[in-house]
């Protein structure tokens, strides 16, 4: 059986992101007024095979960890898809 | 003085660092390349600027887990001196060895230029000692990825124990840094990491020989 796992990076909101301010202001020059928060994510999708769900999601956050994600600037979110 | 530079697919400032250091020491540098597990021991390692592993991911973060980086953690805990510049710095700083994290200049434009920084009064450390502080060095900078980020906290904690090497002219900080910071050192003052490039004003076609007195301290701080 496959289980894929999402991760979603995006940036610590307490970190100002020159990217997300050039969207954002962007938006606004095209018209779009009403826009509270933008968020510029990164999404990483994982296939596991011959895993199950809690060691699919276990080594998903050691990668986070380890690797994926620098935690001084990022925060992630890990959710489990399930396939046949 | 042996001096290790630490090669990576995708650096490009390594022979930059390795000219200057020959011109300035007379003694050849030894090239490393990022798969060797076992580094003999060296005064000060080097890691070059340039844009390893294509910066994919986060700048550093794939080259701060290649296998040289277990050597160069021992020669840290040994208290060897490493200088990582540019990317180097990047690399440091994903590896965990200098705290912070270099984000997007916040101008979100490639910077390419000659600019001053300022030496601070630091915590004892080869790469500042030697300068009195206020001294201003003439040296190039050239990053997409050079605004230095730590929280509060983290900041008080650098500027407590003396940890900012090298802070941009007030009013002159090219890339949104906290504090103006250019570089910082570790908190035994034996790493330095730091955006500008000092292998780039060493020779006299440079626009300023900042860079040489740098190194030059450096090596006469590193063999008193």
């Amino acid at each position: 059986m496959i289980i894929d796992v999402i991760i979603d990076i995006f940036p610590k909101k307490e970190v100002l992101n020159p990217e997300t301010e050039a969207v954002k202001k962007t938006l606004s020059n095209l018209g779009y007024k009403n826009i509270e928060e933008l968020v510029l994510s990164k999404q990483i999708k994982l296939s596991f095979k011959n895993l199950n769900e809690e060691d699919c999601l276990y080594q998903s956050k050691l990668m986070c960890d380890q690797i994926l994600v620098n935690t001084n600037i990022q925060d992630y979110e890990i959710s489990l898809l399930k396939k046949d | 003085m042996r001096v290790a530079i630490i090669v990576f697919p995708g650096s490009n400032c390594d022979r930059d660092i390795f000219e200057a250091i020959k011109y300035i020491s007379k003694k050849m540098p030894k090239y490393i390349w990022h798969k060797e597990t076992n580094i003999e021991n060296f005064d000060l390692i080097i890691i070059p600027g340039g844009f390893t592993f294509g910066d994919y991911l986060r700048c550093g973060a794939l080259a701060s887990n290649s296998p040289v980086i277990k050597s160069i953690r021992d020669h840290a805990s040994r208290g060897g001196a490493i200088l990582g510049i540019c990317n180097g710095f990047q690399i440091l700083t994903e590896t965990k060895l200098l705290p912070g994290t270099l984000i997007r200049n916040n101008a979100l434009k490639f910077l390419c230029h000659d600019l001053n920084v300022i030496v601070q009064d630091t915590l004892p450390s080869p790469f500042t000692w030697g300068f009195k502080p206020t001294t201003k060095l003439n040296i190039p900078i050239a990053h997409n990825e050079g605004n230095y980020y730590v929280n509060g906290n983290e900041l008080k904690k650098l500027i407590f124990n003396g940890q900012i090497a090298f802070k941009y002219e007030e009013n002159f900080n090219p890339n949104g840094s906290v504090e103006n910071i250019a570089g910082v050192l570790s908190e035994n003052g034996r790493i330095l990491g730091m955006m500008p490039h000092p292998e780039r004003s060493v020779f006299n076609h440079h626009n300023s020989l900042d860079g040489k007195l740098f190194f030059q301290n450096l090596m006469e701080q590193l063999l008193s």
